[in-house]
């Protein structure tokens, strides 16, 4: 090449150095090799005392305060302190500019027609502009609902999986004092918000499971003289009964299209694993092998099924076709396993690691590999998936404790936290997200 | 010389042939018929016989940890029960089975019912027979103790057994 072509190829390639770039890195949490690094962000008060809705003083800053409670459990961001924005109408992004802000979350709410509005924006402050913008409605006393569709809004947004903030969960509430009597199923938002007994309702009932659609439970009875398996429906408390055959049933849990249960039957000291058509309320048994089968779960694609067996001599999780099947043993580690559960997504596998008296919460992947313990225990178990398979909900007695209360980890096992409101309880599970 | 050697071996052997050890007569051995192993089919008088309240807990086995198997006063205790229930012929029970504390919660359910399985199963071959009893099992939903110590959650490990079908009035003769 001439010199002058190459002092012109020079200049150009530096004019284009110098430009600002167009393309701007995405706005996402870094997540290498499954550690994240968290992403600055802050999430101000946005006041707006004119907006009446029952018992909330100022329902822009509480909503901004649930945003931050919600994000905060992921372990995936850096919330930044700051000062409550006064106006809403050009929002100035160089004093977050200033404190290093990644992204910035502002909420407005306001009332219209009876019905709450909430607009939800999500700014990228590197590259100064305005990523994304929904607004969402509810009625008044769901108001808590913004801000969990917000929050679920940015978490998609900035981490590519979707949100599971919007969710409820379904357990099993105890009275204070006196464990094993009157337990009622119970619902409560899944930051701990608006718990409520399913009422009427059952009494003396245990293993609580969501149905797919969000509408149902199914959970056991314990009465004086019969274990039952029943099916209620959340809104009424209207239950239905399943006669299965003679032996103790437990643990009922959904098939992903909602059609069949499976159960475990315990009979004459062994127990089995059996499917329960819910349309015609026929069993049929899934597993014959000695020792006890039992607290089974269905893979997302409703093909296999996880489950725990002490056909081994000690407690381990086995796979095997839904039809039912050769097994396959998954576990192989120190100690025993119970209570597996299978994420939402399919690759993961949550289950009780026991360890002499010590229970604890962990994940693998979907063929037994990658295993690692979350939580510190010392009884924690029941693990329940939130939906988008990001975030673990379970049961946890303390140390010195007699009953327990639910808690929640994220999947890294880097935050974990009580669940408001709902001591005494047991036996978490995770709803779908709402429509 | 051989006919003396052979007169030698002879002579003790006669005498050993001859002597009488002193025999025992046995008494005829015991013949195992089924009649013998069921339970006596008249009724004795039951005029001493302290009658527990119907509808009640009659009895509670504590068991081993993470075990099935009924230790010996778990059976002594079944023995006297057994007694009873072969006494009062129309009486049914319902027999609960615990799990342990420290279970993960759906094999709690299963360990309880293993051990309701074992007594009832234990009671059967001492003539209660099966139609009387009913196994139930309350996991470890419903603990027996509230305190921490050792005693205490050993006493959670249990099986209850409850009479739910009422005694006939005791005979008057």
């Amino acid at each position: 090449m001439s010199m002058p072509k190459q002092g012109f190829v020079l200049l150009l390639s530096s004019l284009l150095a110098a430009a600002p770039a167009q393309a701007q890195e995405p706005l996402r949490v870094d997540i290498t090799e499954g550690v994240a690094s968290p992403m600055p962000i802050a999430i101000p008060d946005v006041p707006a005392p004119g907006v009446h809705v029952a018992d909330v003083a100022d329902p822009g800053s509480a909503l901004a305060q649930i945003i931050r409670h919600d994000l905060s459990g992921t372990a995936l961001y850096r919330l930044l302190a700051v000062q409550p924005l006064r106006e809403r109408e050009g929002t100035d992004l160089a004093p977050f500019q200033k404190i290093g802000t990644q992204a910035l979350v502002v909420g407005q709410v306001s009332l219209d027609a009876g019905q709450l509005h909430y607009d939800c924006l999500l700014y990228d402050v590197f590259a100064a502009r305005l990523q994304m913008e929904k607004r969402f409605t509810v009625q008044p006393a769901q108001w808590r609902r913004l801000a969990h569709q917000c929050a679920d809004m940015v978490f998609e947004a900035t981490t590519g999986y979707p949100g599971y903030f919007d969710t409820r969960i379904l357990f099993v509430a105890d009275e204070e004092g006196r464990p094993g009597e009157g337990s009622r199923l119970a619902v409560v938002d899944q930051d701990g918000a608006n718990r409520r007994l399913v009422a009427p309702g059952p009494e003396q009932v245990a293993m609580p499971r969501f149905s797919p659609d969000n509408r149902y439970a199914a959970a056991m009875r314990w009465p004086a003289a019969q274990q039952q398996i029943i099916l209620t429906e959340l809104s009424t408390g209207s239950t239905r009964i399943f006669r299965t055959p003679p032996g103790v049933a437990s643990a009922p849990r959904f098939s992903p299209d909602g059609r069949s249960l499976l159960f475990s039957l315990a009979k004459d000291g062994e127990a089995d694993l059996y499917r329960l058509d819910i349309a015609s309320g026929e069993s049929q048994q899934l597993t014959f092998d000695p020792g006890t089968d039992t607290s089974p779960d269905y893979a997302p694609d409703g093909r296999s099924i996880v489950f725990e067996s002490s056909r081994s001599g000690s407690q381990q999780i086995y796979v095997m076709p839904a039809e039912g099947g050769t097994a396959r043993r998954l576990t192989f580690g120190a100690g025993a396993y119970a209570s597996p559960a299978w994420s939402p997504e399919g690759a993961m596998i949550a289950f009780t690691h026991i360890d002499g008296d010590t229970l604890r919460i962990g994940v693998m992947r979907a063929d037994g590999s990658r295993e690692r313990l979350l939580t510190s225990g010392p009884r924690d178990e029941d693990p329940a998936w939130a939906p988008g398979g990001r975030a673990l909900a379970f049961q946890r007695t303390a140390a010195g404790g007699l009953q327990a209360e639910l808690w929640s980890t994220d999947l890294a096992g880097k935050v974990q936290r009580r669940i408001e409101g709902t001591f005494p309880a047991s036996s978490p599970a995770w709803s779908r997200t709402l429509p | 010389m051989t006919r003396c050697a052979i007169f030698l071996i002879a002579l003790p052997l006669t005498l050993i042939g001859g002597c009488q050890r002193p025999t025992q007569k046995l008494p005829p051995a015991p013949l195992f018929t089924a009649e013998q192993l069921s339970p006596p089919k008249e009724r004795r008088p039951v005029l001493a016989a302290p009658v527990p309240p119907p509808f009640g807990k009659t009895a509670t086995l504590l068991f081993e940890r993470g075990s099935a198997e009924l230790p010996p006063q778990a059976r002594a205790m079944l023995d006297r029960e057994a007694a009873w229930l072969r006494d009062y012929p129309l009486t049914t029970i319902v027999v609960t089975g615990h799990g342990d504390p420290e279970s993960t919660r759906e094999v709690a359910f299963a360990l309880g019912e293993r051990r309701a399985s074992a007594v009832r199963f234990y009671l059967s071959v001492r003539g209660v027979a099966f139609a009387r009893s009913l196994v139930t099992s309350h996991g470890k939903q419903q603990p027996a103790g509230l305190g921490l110590e050792a005693a205490e959650i050993a006493r959670n490990r249990r099986v209850e057994i409850s009479i739910i079908g009422a005694p006939p009035a005791p005979p008057t003769y």
